[in-house]
């Protein structure tokens, strides 16, 4: 026995509902009225002869309409009979939610794992009663209902079904997805619940759920039957690019660059991984060979790309086609500069040991490494700290602080205004740099231009040669800078003195010293820009790594990291984004090309400080945003989630095994289906039934009110009567 | 007829007579309004009918002879009538509490005032004497009977002293009664009779045993006839009965039983002693109740 709605709230309105009459009753009863009386003996000797009966009516009145009223309270709460009850005393309603995994996975095979699930829902739907309450959701990276519980109507969801031709290009939020259904099982109200998950179960969502994924199950088995129901898969052969990025090189106009395309076996047995072709602004520029991938293995297939000219560079790996054609895709964006602007501001004050060669010395060196001058891709501008304050930032991608003592908080503001449009900074520590000074002028939280807190100034021994770097953060750009080199190349590099840092929470550590750990690069992102702490020297003050070949490779790599952001132009699909569209007018309208081509016209909006547009980043691809006069174009590459190419499944049984616990039923074999689904359904809803009794008993008791006072007036004798008579009959002799 | 006659006449409410005026002047209304209504002589009375004719012998007056029966048969004869036997009457009012009770603007014990007032302004009218009583649990107080004007005054006036008591004792009052009349006479109770039945029987068996005519008027009222009374009521009993709660609408049909048995068991009881019973509804106008009682005597005098 168990209820549809709410026992607390109906439960309440039904003894209220009880309640009424007998407080009705004893409110009567306190209000009642007196007056003397002479005919007392006559009164008591009648309510001798009555007030057995009387108590006998009255309570059985009192019973009836209080049965009456316990009767409709408990219809409205909508109790359910479960088990083999008879069906007579309800009607039996089966309420489903049909969630459709439509994950991009699901466009596996020749007959596609979609194909296969839309034929099992119907199967499923095949069992429901016209009128039975049906949501139909579509599963992926979070659900979106088709239909919600919608009395069932063969044509119409067949219509439905049949609308959906292909997933989408999104991969699963299982948990999310159950989370979704469970709210559309909560909202109907019939005794029997049943919940569908029609599923190709890949491995990588069914055979690790997750502890949050079993709760949400097993929280919705406590009001639905729920079937897992796999589909059938023809094969788990599947090659697919799972990423498309920049490795090396500059992006800057007359550069090139190294890009890399991940090529990953995601089947169970080794297959000749095809070719690569790569394009840029869909210019086929390089095709290259795979090779064989052995199972689960994943490979890099490289390609250079010169820049010839500024803008925004369209790139697109595709890979040979196979069962699953839209992980075979991968987009790219390049944003390459016309020139990067590098301020670098040199705050060592008197001479040292290395004579001139101090502060941005040999950063700025580094820099300069192929062409000087105004015209030069990476121009650079080197001056004391005296002349900051009188530069203007914006002529500037990126500045370099080196030892820099003495910034006022006007200029800190401006600084940080620098960095939230998206530019550069990059901080050198030195003897001038007073860590609370630091902490004061800059800032260390969330608002504050450092990535943390600056602390004490470790130093090695002297007789040591000091600590060596280590890598913080495996597969940051600049990390692979280190990560590239060869081990005893970077056990050269070595720090003699390192100011010591509370890194902030959100910033990324990516290189130490193995003193301690020690962090070397810090990284934060402030607004559209990117904030580097090095807690050493640009110099050889606190140690020889300015003159180590890394450094060169580190300077080199930051300005391009900070600078033209390599990662930053894609995103995954489905992702709502605002592309930066500098020099356009707050709220006009910017025409936004999608990757099929579509133009779609969009408003310019303000955030951050920032003009923007906003793109809803739909399908797979590359969205660009058109020139607008002297406005540059902007793009955004929308590329598939790598993890869902995964199209290895687990079978009925290893899922049963999973869930069997949490109260799932798995679906196996198709002609049981329709079987197991009936077999569940027993349960009745008592609604009408109560409703129809409480209508009778209020009835009865009517009829019953209605009888006892008629009687009690029909066995008036009436004395009156006779005396009226006798008067008349008196008056009539008269 | 009877009914064209009713419309014709217009009865005092018997809710208005104690704002009409002293009870004198409202007896006289009455009276005068039963003349009016029903009565094409003043003299018509309970005991003004004509017997029969007897001889004269010497020593009878004169003025009685009836002449025309001489011109028939030459022989004188007197014409003998029941006024002449000059009657002593005597009204009993019980003034107990539950005589109090009045559902209108009258109780039964008012009204009972004003029917025994009538009753004896009548019978002084006609010569007869009339005497008055007052009981409660004893008698309270007793007028001796009297044929002139001035007993009148001396009831009403006995009247207006009369306090109700808790206790009634009919059965013991009829007795006492019935051993203090000397001469045969007519004996008037009024009451709502909510006392011991049977002693009462006794009481007026012993009067028509000692020969008198014995009028029951039993006075209640239309609440107590109808029990009309909805909803919950918590009922006081008048003479420390108690109390009662109760939904009158529940009991009426088995009240109404009780009360016609007790009705019944008393007018059965005044029929077998050949006692006249009235029931009295204190809602009736009081000349409508006389006229119904002085016609219904009349008409049975003339059948017997």
């Amino acid at each position: 026995m168990g209820s549809l709605n709410s026992f607390g709230l109906w439960g309440s309105l039904a003894a209220v509902g009880v309640a009424v009459p007998v407080i009705i009753h004893l409110l009567y009863r306190k209000q009642r009225k007196q007056t003397p009386w002479a005919a007392m003996e006559l009164l008591r000797r009648a309510l001798v002869d009555r007030s057995g009966q009387v108590k006998l009516e009255d309570f059985l009145i009192l019973f009836l309409r209080c049965l009456a009223l316990v009767l409709i309270a408990l219809a409205l709460l909508r109790p359910t009979l479960t088990g083999s009850a008879n069906s007579l005393l309800g009607e039996q309603r089966v309420g489903m939610v049909v969630g459709i995994d439509a994950s991009f996975s699901m466009g596996h095979g020749l007959h596609s794992r979609f194909e296969k699930a839309i034929a099992r829902t119907k199967e499923i739907l095949a069992t429901a009663k016209d009128g039975d309450p049906v949501s139909l959701v579509l599963m992926s990276q979070k659900p979106e209902v088709l239909l919600r519980s919608t009395g069932y109507e063969s044509s119409r969801f067949s219509g439905v079904l049949d609308a959906q031709e292909k997933p989408t290009a999104y991969g699963l939020t299982l948990e999310q997805n159950i989370e979704g259904l469970a709210e559309l099982v909560d909202e109907m109200k019939t005794p029997i619940k049943e919940c569908y998950l029609v599923t190709d179960a890949q491995e990588s969502d069914w055979g690790a759920l997750s502890d949050k994924g079993k709760q949400t199950l097993e929280r919705l088995t406590r009001d639905a039957s729920v079937f897992v129901v796999p589909v059938d898969t023809d094969s788990e052969a599947n090659v697919s690019l799972t990423a498309l990025r920049y490795s090396s090189g500059a992006l800057r106009k007359g550069e090139v660059a190294r890009f890399t395309a991940m090529v990953k076996n995601q089947g169970r047995q080794s297959v000749d991984g095809g070719k690569v072709e790569f394009h840029l602004n869909d210019t086929l520029v390089s095709r290259q060979a795979v090779g064989k991938l052995d199972a689960g293995e994943s490979r890099g297939v490289s390609f250079f790309a010169s820049f010839v000219e500024a803008g925004d560079v369209r790139m697109k790996a595709m890979l040979s086609k196979d069962d699953l054609a839209i992980d075979d895709a991968r987009y790219a964006v390049a944003r390459i500069r016309e020139q990067v602007r590098v301020l670098c501001v040199d705050g060592t004050k008197g001479g040292g040991e290395t004579g001139e060669r101090r502060g941005v010395y040999y950063a700025a060196r580094a820099l300069r490494l192929k062409q000087r001058g105004e015209k030069a891709p990476l121009k650079v501008v080197q001056i004391e700290t005296a002349g900051l304050s009188a530069e203007r930032l914006s002529d500037f991608d990126m500045i370099v602080l080196a030892n820099v003592d003495d910034v006022s908080p006007e200029m800190v503001k401006r600084l940080h205004t620098f960095v939230s449009k998206g530019g550069g900074l990059m901080f050198f520590v030195g003897d001038q740099v007073k860590a609370e000074d630091y902490n004061q002028r800059f800032g260390f939280d969330a608002n504050g231009l450092l990535p943390g807190k600056l602390g004490e100034v470790a130093a090695a021994d002297e007789e040591s040669t000091g600590w060596p770097l280590v890598v913080g953060r495996t597969g940051h750009r600049l990390a692979s800078v280190v990560e590239l080199v060869e081990p005893k190349l970077v056990d050269l590099a070595r720090f003699k003195k390192v100011m010591g840092v509370e890194v902030g929470e959100g910033n990324e550590t990516i290189l130490k010293v193995a003193h301690q750990e020690m962090p070397l690069l810090v990284e934060k992102t402030i607004g559209q820009g990117n904030v580097l702490l090095f807690t050493s020297t640009a110099d050889r003050t606190w140690g020889d790594f300015a003159v180590h070949p890394l450094y060169t490779m580190l300077i080199q790599q930051s300005v391009t990291q900070l600078t033209s952001k390599p990662d930053g132009w894609q995103v995954a699909v489905g992702s709502s984004v605002n592309v930066a569209t500098p020099g356009r007018v707050v709220g006009s309208e910017a025409a936004v090309t999608d990757p099929a081509g579509e133009k779609r016209m969009v408003t310019v909006a303000e955030v951050n400080g920032q003009t923007v547009c906003p793109v809803e980043m739909s399908r797979v691809g590359v969205y660009s945003v058109a020139e607008a006069g002297e406005a540059p174009g902007a793009s955004m590459a929308s590329n598939v989630d790598a993890r869902e190419s995964n199209v290895q499944v687990v079978d009925g049984g290893a899922v049963e095994s999973k869930v069997k616990e949490l109260g799932v039923k798995v679906v196996t074999g198709g002609g049981s289906m329709a079987s197991m689904i009936e077999e569940s359904r027993r349960g009745y809803e008592l609604t009408t039934f109560l409703l129809v009794m409480g209508i009778l008993v209020f009835l009865l008791q009517s009829v019953l009110a209605r009888y006892f006072t008629n009687r009690q007036t029909r066995g008036q004798s009436d004395l009156g009567e006779s005396l009226q008579m006798a008067r008349v009959a008196a008056a009539r002799r008269a | 007829m009877a009914q064209t006659q009713q419309q014709q006449v217009e009865y005092l409410d018997p809710n208005i007579l104690s704002q009409i005026g002293p009870l004198e002047v409202v007896v006289r209304q009455v009276v005068e309004g039963i003349r009016i209504g029903h009565h094409r002589s003043p003299r018509r009375g309970i005991s003004t009918e004509f017997t029969a004719y007897r001889q004269y012998v010497p020593g009878d007056e004169v003025r009685h002879i009836d002449w025309k029966a001489y011109a028939r048969t030459h022989r004188y004869y007197l014409k003998q009538f029941d006024a002449e036997t000059n009657f002593v009457a005597n009204l009993l009012v019980d003034a107990s509490e539950s005589m109090t009770y009045a559902s209108g603007n009258i109780s039964k014990l008012e009204y009972a005032k004003y029917l025994a007032a009538s009753l004896a302004y009548l019978i002084v009218d006609q010569r007869d004497s009339v005497g008055f009583g007052v009981f409660d649990g004893e008698l309270q107080r007793y007028v001796e009977p009297k044929g002139n004007q001035s007993v009148l005054r001396t009831i009403s006036d006995e009247m207006g002293r009369v306090e109700p008591q808790p206790r009634t004792n009919i059965g013991g009052i009829v007795e006492e009664f019935a051993a203090r009349m000397k001469r045969r006479g007519f004996v008037m109770l009024f009451s709502d009779m909510f006392d011991n039945t049977e002693e009462f029987i006794e009481g007026i068996n012993h009067l028509r045993f000692k020969g008198h005519n014995v009028i029951v008027f039993h006075i209640l009222d239309p609440y107590e006839l109808t029990f009309p009374l909805t909803g919950m009521w918590k009922f006081l009993g008048l003479e420390g009965e108690g109390e009662l709660i109760t939904q009158p609408a529940r009991v009426r049909a088995n009240y109404l039983k009780e009360l016609e048995s007790f009705v019944n068991g008393i007018r059965n009881a005044c029929n077998r002693a050949e006692v006249d019973y009235v029931l009295v509804d204190t809602s009736d106008p009081i000349e409508h109740v006389l006229s119904q009682y002085l016609l219904q005597r009349s008409a049975l005098a003339k059948i017997q």
